[in-house]
């Protein structure tokens, strides 16, 4: 399979990721996670004697379905023990409180009671589309500077993946709208546009080199030399990315797990985006733009001065076209005598005359 | 002069290696039992409250407001307490609002070696109603209220600067005024003679004057004998937030260990290893240069640590929330990825054959530009990340008034540690991996001994 029908399919797997995320997100939806979903929080006082953690924990698995934590304590001067109940939801009442405190013990009483209101998911959620649009038109403004608009544009392509492979692997865990989401999402778009813009300046080292001048080629051998690079970076990743997750199993920390598993994705996805797809979509838009301005410069040439110059030049410069995936006719790897005039970056405009 | 630069790669692995035992262990000394930091390690890092030890408050607003109590006014106080605890150095805290009891549920991180005047001491300052009034006269009452009428209050205030008198170079807050404070501050000045004008937060006397001209630039300004600057900064930040609906009251502080509670040391450690055992992959790959990248990583690590801990006693550190760690370990991958293509450059060059040298500085070249394109665009998320997610106090409060003024509601505090890390982190990553693990190269393949392409991951039978 040619590198461009591989680019072709790698794009419509990313374009097949977001739209997957955006469909699981508006079908099945993210559970709201605290600190934006609604909860209970009571705190146990146990004066006089040792807190029994034991016989709360029996008693809350009696007294409730809901999930619950509890965080073990005191008074901060001493004074008396004490315990912070933490129920997702708010199923457990003042009541319910009240009667699993009584069979705790005569020693133990309600502290506080509280059913606290979630914070607004609805903030978190604009802040989040916020960064990822001024990102994207900022760093597209920037890219687009520095390597041509259209390969600036090529690489939303492995982001966005990023972020929706990112978001489909939250979902798939169990996530919901929290800390973790916004780690893993912002993480996972920074971390897409890193790579991004490291294959390009890959591409275009490879496209200003002697051995490779045409856009497929400069595809292939990017895509090559990105390979032994990417999957050594794919292994630093899942190394990083699975100790963490694996602290997190064990350290029961659910933030911990919630945001490593996501982030792997988005930065695998990245990784993999931008040397699969971002690099030679945009070479291979290149071409397009090429054979287009060289089909307007053959079409206009002998209308504007058809008896000074019969067909030579135009002749010469198509000949140059790379037809869209085929390889060009090869190059001796001569060295030129003006090696800088004669490289082209990859994504700027054709310098091919008109 | 070429043994001089061989030797320039061995003087940065020491200093490299210098600097990451003193910012992981830090520089401690014993005083009989009482311990002294020099420099901070890792076990000084503050924890947030999503990996360590925390205190529970209840906030209650005072029983004698006559204000409603509703969830809009709890909700906006909500937001005061959280910017005024901010700019305490707090940046990780939660704060949830009980409607039906009326209440906040507030979490503080607490660190190992609190102490509780000074827990207490922050709740006083930032549960007081903030309420700014200029006053005729400084009398009390016998509760210690003031009983002079007020001339103008937080209501007329546009706006407060810390800065510094003109006359005395003391720590100073310039109280800006509205038009209506203006004439008001003016018209009553107008009419005072060696009469005392005082200024007063809440039921604390802040300064007082002896007016004998009136007062007709709309400004007061606010200074006293004990005030330092990081006092006037302070006061400055919470007139600036405005006064909360009501002053709030606790009876309890209780400090909770949650089940995750004192890991965040156990974390860095495990992560530690994951980076030990990646460089050790790098080493096995590339040789000499997975030495280099391994103590590029190190170098960033370091860092990393230090721009929470502030490594010297007398910068304030930060606090680390699980989106921190997560900073920390995606700027360690970002360092290992561009070591790993300066390495693989490298051997790719050797099978060229062309001589070892031009194959080292070739494997250098070209690469800067990718990577700080790569930097400036994490740059930019992180920008605007730090831009969103950062503290009320940050520098970028101009940026938060577009976003408020844009309708954008601010997501929270928890994520401004990764947002941090990510951009100041950037700028050293950058520093580590486009000069200093450069300089290592060069230097290191500029010895004799080692001028061999198997030693920089070529295959052992490339010969130039």
């Amino acid at each position: 399979m040619s590198y461009y029908k591989k680019a072709k399919l790698c794009a419509v797997i990313c374009a097949a990721i977001v739209v997957i995320a955006a469909v699981l997100v508006l079908t099945i939806g993210l559970p709201e996670k605290a600190p934006f979903s609604d909860s209970t929080v009571l705190t146990v006082k146990c004066a006089d004697i040792p807190f029994d953690y034991s016989a709360l924990d029996t008693e809350l698995a009696t007294a409730t379905d809901l999930p619950y934590t509890v965080a073990a304590g005191q008074e901060i001067t001493g004074e008396y023990e004490a315990a912070s109940v933490t129920f997702d939801g708010t199923g457990f009442t003042s009541v319910n409180a009240q009667d699993l405190v009584s069979t705790l013990g005569a020693s133990y009483s309600v502290l506080s009671f509280n059913t606290t209101t979630g914070r607004d998911a609805g903030g978190l959620i604009m802040f989040l589309v916020f960064i990822g649009v001024t990102t994207l038109l900022i760093a597209g403004i920037y890219l687009a500077f520095r390597y041509g608009l259209k390969t600036a544009l090529s690489s939303f392509v492995p982001a966005l993946a990023a972020v929706g492979g990112a978001l489909i692997t939250l979902i798939a865990i169990g996530g919901g709208i929290s800390y973790s989401l916004a780690t893993a999402v912002i993480g996972s778009l920074a971390i897409a546009l890193f790579f991004s813009a490291l294959a390009f300046g890959q591409a275009r080292e490879l496209h200003e080199s002697k051995h490779v001048r045409e856009h497929d080629e400069v595809a292939d051998a990017t895509g090559a030399a990105l390979m032994q690079k990417n999957i050594k970076i794919g292994i630093a990743a899942v190394i990083l990315f699975g100790t963490t997750a694996a602290l997190g199993f064990i350290l029961s920390i659910t933030a911990l797990i919630d945001t490593a598993f996501p982030l792997l994705a988005g930065t695998l996805i990245g990784l993999f985006g931008a040397q699969f797809c971002a690099v030679p979509l945009c070479m291979n838009w290149q071409v397009d733009a090429d054979t287009a301005a060289i089909k307007k410069a053959n079409t206009k040439k002998p209308a504007k001065k058809p008896a000074k110059k019969p067909a030579k030049k135009p002749a010469k410069k198509s000949s140059k076209a790379p037809a869209k995936g085929a390889k060009t006719p090869a190059k001796k790897p001569v060295k030129k005598p003006d090696k800088k005039s004669d490289s082209k970056p990859v994504g700027t405009k054709s310098k091919i005359k008109k | 002069m070429k043994k001089a630069k061989g030797l320039v790669f061995f003087v940065i692995a020491l200093l490299i290696l210098g600097l990451a035992y003193t910012a992981f262990f830090g520089v401690y000394t014993w005083y009989g039992a009482t311990e002294n930091t020099i420099i901070r390690g890792v076990k000084s890092l503050l924890t947030g409250i999503d990996l360590g030890q925390t205190a529970q408050v209840i906030p209650t607003p005072e029983a004698d407001d006559e204000t409603e109590t509703t969830a809009e006014n709890l909700t906006t106080d909500r937001d005061i307490i959280e910017g005024r605890l901010s700019n305490l150095g707090y940046t990780s805290l939660d704060l949830e609002v009980d409607v039906t009891n009326n209440q906040i549920v507030l979490t503080l991180p607490l660190t190992g070696d609190y102490e509780v005047y000074q827990i207490k001491s922050d709740l006083e300052s930032v549960c007081g109603k903030g309420y700014l009034t200029v006053r005729n006269g400084d009398d009390t009452d016998d509760n210690g209220s003031p009983t002079g009428d007020i001339i103008v209050s937080s209501d007329d205030v546009l706006g407060a600067l810390a800065g510094r008198t003109t006359s005395d170079q003391e720590p100073a807050i310039q109280v800006v005024l509205d038009d209506d404070g203006t004439s008001a501050l003016y018209s009553a000045t107008y009419q005072m003679s060696d009469d005392t004008l005082s200024i007063w937060m809440d039921d604390t006397e802040l300064t007082a004057y002896t007016i004998d001209e009136a007062i007709s630039n709309g400004r007061v300004v606010i200074t006293n004998d004990s005030l330092t600057m990081d006092d006037a900064s302070a006061m400055a930040y919470k007139i600036n937030l405005g006064p909360m609906s009501f002053g709030f009251t606790y009876d309890n502080i209780v400090e909770l260990s949650s089940a995750s509670a004192s890991n965040l040391q156990n974390i860095l450690l495990v992560i530690g290893c994951a980076l030990a055992l990646i460089c050790i992959l790098l080493i096995l790959a590339y040789r000499l240069s997975g030495v280099i990248i391994s103590l590029a990583l190190i170098l960033e690590s370091a860092f990393s640590v230090i721009m929470f801990t502030s490594y010297f006693p007398v910068f304030s550190p930060k606090y680390v929330t699980i989106s921190g760690v997560f900073g920390m370990v995606l700027l360690g991958l970002i360092t290992v990825s561009l070591g790993i293509w300066q390495a693989e450059r490298i051997k790719h060059g050797f099978s060229d054959k062309t001589s070892f040298d031009t194959t080292i500085k070739g494997g250098l070249k070209g690469m800067s530009a990718a990577a700080a394109d790569g930097f400036i665009v994490v740059g930019i998320t992180a920008f605007f990340t730090i831009a969103a997610f950062g503290t009320s106090n940050y520098h970028l409060d101009w940026f938060q008034s577009i976003l408020e003024w844009m309708n954008v509601v601010p997501g929270g505090y928890s994520i401004y540690p990764l947002a941090f890390i990510l951009l100041y982190g950037l700028l050293i990553d950058m520093l580590v991996v486009l000069l200093v693990q450069r300089a290592m190269t060069n230097t290191l393949s500029s010895i004799n001994a080692f001028k061999k392409p198997f030693l920089f991951g070529g295959k052992k039978d490339v010969v130039l």
